[in-house]
């Protein structure tokens, strides 16, 4: 049995999401192996197969990822190159096409590795982030691998034979538990879940080429990379979320400052998707990221069924609204009434003093 | 058939996920009985309504659903389609490969010049069928689309990347998968309403499609077990006050959390 994590490798840091996906990847191998062992104690034929945790580590910086994969617990690392399309101010990304071929590659190759080494396997998990990357490729992915997909689970577990999943639906006001059983199953995980935690093992690794691709005339013709910080709002653990009540450039300040202050990132409701102060990559909510941050402290934002979706899981949600009917405040751990072109400046000079201190 | 170019619109009728929801039995309702289009294929057909009217594209809408569907298909013709096919029959608990199959069998035997669809449904937001369909097609793709234009007989999609915005061109044809974001979908005028009425509308058996038996009998690989309400998040304590009371209930709240670095 073989739990996958797919792991896309375009930056010099990996994502914590990735890291994420290798360790939901091996606590899954880890409960396989204990059913296995109990199976034999218990005088049953059993394989005794123990499940392998192997990290497919996909991109231009694929060897420099090897080292941490190993370090999370993947003890087979398959690497490949990825030819870049575009490359943008540090921001690389490939066609999805070259994705979903080399995904297929590495299976094929893998697989056939296993069997002439006698040691086939009967069935294999492949897990992915929930990025936008993971969202251009999955179905494709599926589709070429004849497998079952299940896509955005916040729960997870496979016996090698079946795999239940919980995912949230109706904007994620309902959990849904989905079966699915296959000898290849493909699933991807939300991020911000599952703490990462190390398992030092010691991996062998396996190199592959990249296949050809063809890309039926896709061009990725160019990138627009936010300016400044290029930050992956699903890793961040502070989130400043600022909505409406943000309506212009002091208010923006206001928000610049007390995100400094308290090490956050900003993220923006739908409202500021088209007001042109902050980024489209910054939009969070069900059409934009799902994020689960230590803290959402949500500014101004007055908490629509759309955007709730994107951020209900953070652990802490603080929210500022200066109506106290905002629905918002029906999920706030604290919410506090108030005009925020007053709390602001007073709550900037309060953490200030308190950092001069 | 004639040579104009025609773009095919893959839409969906789902509950009215905004309205209040509840439990009865294992299933869910909604306040809303009444179902709607799904907003990201709203989305979708406004894109290639805007599209249409600069470069004269035919715009066809496909719906896979129960009879009763068909009101919901209306408003698409309503909205400025020319012309729709509702496919029924369509298997219990067909899920994303299901719905991508009988698409496919549906886009080959139509051969539109693009598809273009929402991102993902409303109700579930498993988002797979897109590209499951691409796929099938052997067509190239894009997905999370915020603009779209057509140049030089090419789709030029803007699409949204995790850390940046990818413009991607595409010859015909091919599968685009929208975001939400990328318009404000029409409402239908009464104008609109009326001459929805004289405009064709098909309503035709999945079993009647090129392999239309295998697509009816196929049993979906992935099964919904269970639904079960969300475990509500509970309201915390909510403060009023002078300003300094607020300042210091924040500033209590901020050093709560560790990562900020702000000192209790």
């Amino acid at each position: 049995m073989r739990v996958c994590a797919v792991i896309p490798c375009f930056q010099q840091e990996l994502r914590s999401s990735a890291l994420e996906v290798l360790t939901k990847s091996y606590s899954l191998a880890m409960s396989l192996g204990e059913q296995s062992s109990g199976a034999q104690s218990s005088g049953e034929q059993s394989s005794g197969e123990k499940a392998q945790v192997e990290a497919w580590l996909i991109g231009p910086e694929a060897e420099t990822h090897q080292a941490k994969a190993a370090q999370y617990g993947a003890s087979i690392l398959r690497l490949m190159n990825l030819e870049v399309d575009a490359d943008q101010g540090g921001v690389k990304v490939s066609l999805g096409r070259r994705w979903v071929d080399a995904i297929d590659e590495i299976m094929t190759q893998s697989t056939s590795e296993l069997n002439s080494e006698g040691d086939a396997s009967d069935s294999t998990l492949l897990l992915f982030d929930n990025t936008e990357l993971t969202k251009d490729i999955l179905g494709a992915c599926g589709a070429r691998l004849g497998a079952p997909v299940i896509a955005d689970v916040v729960d997870l577990s496979w016996d090698g034979k079946q795999c239940i999943a919980q995912r949230p639906t109706y904007a994620s006001k309902v959990m849904s538990k989905v079966i699915t059983s296959g000898s290849v199953c493909l699933c991807s995980i939300r991020a911000g879940l599952f703490e990462p935690e190390e398992h030092p093992v010691d991996a062998t690794t396996h190199h592959y080429s990249a296949p050809t691709t063809d890309a039926l005339g896709q061009v990725l013709q160019a990138l627009v990379a936010p300016e400044g910080d290029t930050v992956d709002l699903t890793e961040a653990p502070i989130i400043v979320g600022v909505g409406r009540g943000i309506s212009d450039e002091t208010g923006k300040e206001l928000v610049a400052k007390l995100a400094e202050l308290i090490q956050g990132e900003i993220a923006i409701s739908r409202a500021h998707f088209e007001s042109g102060m902050y980024s489209h990559t910054l939009l969070v909510g069900q059409s934009g990221k799902v994020v689960a941050p230590r803290l959402y402290l949500a500014l101004g934002i007055s908490g629509s069924i759309q955007h709730v979706a994107g951020m209900s899981e953070s652990h802490t949600i603080i929210a500022i609204n200066k109506d106290p009917d905002a629905p918002i405040f029906e999920i706030a751990d604290v919410g506090i009434v108030g005009d925020l072109y007053q709390i602001l400046p007073a709550l900037n000079q309060a953490l200030e003093s308190k950092k001069d201190e | 058939m004639s040579n104009e170019r025609t773009i095919l619109v893959c839409a969906k009728e789902t509950p009215d996920t905004y309205s209040d929801l509840s439990f009865s039995g294992g299933d869910v309702q909604f306040s809303n009985p009444r179902p709607v289009l799904n907003a990201y294929d709203a989305s979708a057909l406004e894109e290639a309504l805007v599209l249409s009217e600069a470069h004269g594209f035919r715009v066809h809408v496909v719906m896979i659903g129960p009879e009763r569907a068909a009101e919901t298909l209306r408003k698409a013709l309503a909205m400025g389609a020319d012309e729709a096919t509702l496919l029924t029959g369509a298997p219990e608990g067909a899920d994303s490969a299901v719905i991508a199959t009988i698409l496919s069998s549906f886009v080959q035997q139509f051969g539109p010049d693009a598809v273009i669809m929402g991102r993902q449904s409303q109700d579930t937001d498993v988002g797979l069928a897109g590209t499951m369909l691409a796929e099938h097609l052997g067509w190239p793709w894009t997905t999370n689309a915020i603009g779209i234009r057509v140049e030089e007989n090419m789709f030029w999609v803007k699409r949204q990347g995790d850390s940046a915005q990818e413009s991607i061109s595409s010859p015909m044809p091919c599968l685009i998968t929208c975001s939400n974001n990328l318009n404000d979908p029409r409402i239908p005028t009464l104008k609109g309403i009326m001459a929805s009425k004289k405009k064709p509308m098909h309503i035709m058996g999945i079993d009647q499609l090129p392999g239309g038996e295998s697509l009816i009998s196929t049993p979906p690989s992935t099964v919904v077990d269970s639904l079960t309400p969300m475990p509500a998040r509970s309201k915390g304590q909510v403060v009023e006050g002078d300003l300094e009371t607020l300042v210091d209930a924040l500033v209590k709240g901020l050093a709560a959390i560790p990562e900020t670095g702000v000192d209790a």
